[in-house]
């Protein structure tokens, strides 16, 4: 009787964990592979016209895209398009010229999107005379 | 007789007063914007009023567009006067900012989005509520009855669109675009002020969609033709306009005739300069004294001939050149 029940318990603790295995096996498959991409653009050493290109691989379920521009001289426009060339989103920040110790202008911009457009889309920063930083961050999941 | 004067005197006066206070009321204007805005402690308590003069600048932040400020309390309440704007309604945006953040920062998209575009004048009457936390903009009531009741229902529509094409796939988010789309495409054609009619046709992105509806646009333009403030003129700058049609066989077939005709006129010269070649050098000579109109005497004593000499010349130049006179030497070139 005694033996039967630590047979019975033993059964009962295989079980269990197999079962806590094949769960944790179904987890790990199912967890979404994450892409991070960073770019810093000075924006002193910035061309006047510059094209920042961010692929998007095919079957990318979600896409975060955050762009922040800050500005202390000049002015900067910040336009995205997507791989079909349309014009997914635009932003200018710029400081008034001739003023002493003006005060940083500041512009964010967040996109989100389910299953994006794959191919390449472009972040074009078209600068006047800027002095300041871009960040471009993106986020995908595949 | 005096005290008669008098009476007269007293309500000149107080004519000319009523009628100053009266005129006075009407330029200066009585606008206020007033409202309520839900905002955690990351956001700090000044609220920016900037002027927008163009649809593109509705993205753009530079503190040359700010034109007021104002603090909000800690029930949230802000407010401004609008007697200082123009008589003309144009765009405004009202914007906060974070507390580590600069007062000219512009966050778009996003639970942090820290703006709201709205039109007035310096007689409007607005007063707002903000009804979310995050963004505190996202959706704001209109409380007293105008123009950005229909203004702010562009917005709403395009938030919500925005809110629902981010949790949605591609194939869906078409659709919702389209919808979209056409909700905006009505709103702009059926709305009586421009500014709201302008803003839906920026909210579709009319520059990619101009040329899914062409004849609308065409009747648009012709609709509004008559408006020649800022924000029309840049939508018609920006609007893509398809290049007038030309009646292309009709130009093809006058560029044949023309071509054909110089090449006429180009063998007729070439004839006259033929003949010429067929002139003596003696005869060239006399020929440029002819064209200048001198007389056989005058060209005698150029060269030394005798006058008949100088009529031999004549004569066979006008036979070698096909003319009939002396006069149509001179009209040679």
């Amino acid at each position: 009787m005694k033996n039967r029940t630590i047979l019975l318990l033993f059964t009962l603790l295989l079980s269990i964990t197999t079962f806590a295995q094949t769960q944790n096996n179904q987890a790990e498959s199912n967890q979404a592979t994450e892409f991070k991409f960073q770019r810093n653009i000075q924006l002193k050493d910035c061309k006047e016209n510059e094209e920042i290109t961010i692929s998007i691989a095919e079957n990318t379920k979600e896409f975060k895209l955050m762009i922040d521009t800050s500005v202390s001289e000049g002015k900067v426009i910040v336009e995205i398009y997507d791989s079909n060339a349309k014009k997914q989103g635009v932003f200018s920040v710029g400081t008034q010229l001739n003023v002493q110790n003006s005060e940083l202008a500041k512009g964010t911009i967040n996109k989100a999107l389910l299953e994006p457009q794959a191919g390449n889309w472009k972040v074009k920063i078209i600068s006047t005379k800027a002095k300041g930083i871009i960040t471009i961050n993106t986020l995908s999941w595949l | 007789m005096k005290s008669k004067s008098y009476i007269v005197l007293w309500n000149f006066l107080i004519m000319v007063t009523l009628n100053t206070i009266t005129v006075f009321g009407q330029n200066s204007g009585n606008g206020k914007l007033n409202g309520v805005v839900q905002i955690d402690t990351s956001w700090s308590s000044d609220i920016y009023l900037s002027y927008i003069p163009t649809f593109s600048d509705i993205t753009s932040m530079s503190s040359e567009m700010i034109i007021a400020d104002a603090k909000i309390d800690s029930l949230g309440y802000f407010e401004f006067d609008l007697d200082f704007l123009p008589n003309e309604q144009r765009l405004y945006r009202l914007h906060i900012s974070k507390k580590e953040d600069s007062k000219n920062s512009l966050i778009i998209g996003g639970l942090n989005e820290n703006y709201l575009v709205f039109i007035a004048n310096r007689d409007s009457k607005i007063k707002l509520k903000g009804t979310s936390l995050t963004p505190p903009f996202k959706n704001v009531i209109f409380e007293t009855q105008n123009e950005n009741f229909e203004f702010q229902k562009i917005t709403h529509l395009v938030f919500k669109k925005d809110s629902i094409a981010s949790k949605s796939g591609r194939s869906k988010r078409k659709f919702i675009e389209e919808r979209l789309n056409e909700k905006l495409l009505h709103i702009a054609d059926s709305s009586t002020n421009s500014l709201i009619s302008l803003y839906a046709l920026h909210k579709i992105d009319f520059e990619s969609n101009y040329p899914l509806n062409e004849n609308f646009y065409e009747n648009y333009l012709k609709k509004w033709s008559h408006r020649d403030d800022g924000y029309s003129e840049d939508f018609r700058k920006k609007l893509p306009l398809k290049m007038p049609k030309y009646n292309w066989p009709f130009i093809i077939s006058l560029g044949i005739i023309l071509t054909i005709l110089g090449y006429v006129i180009g063998k007729y010269n070439l004839f006259k300069n033929n003949r010429i070649n067929n002139l003596t050098v003696q005869e060239r000579k006399v020929l440029d004294l002819l064209k200048e109109g001198a007389t056989n005497k005058e060209i005698s004593e150029e060269f030394n001939i005798g006058i008949s000499t100088v009529k031999s010349h004549v004569s066979s130049i006008l036979t070698k050149l096909k003319v009939k006179s002396r006069k149509e030497i001179m009209n040679l070139k």
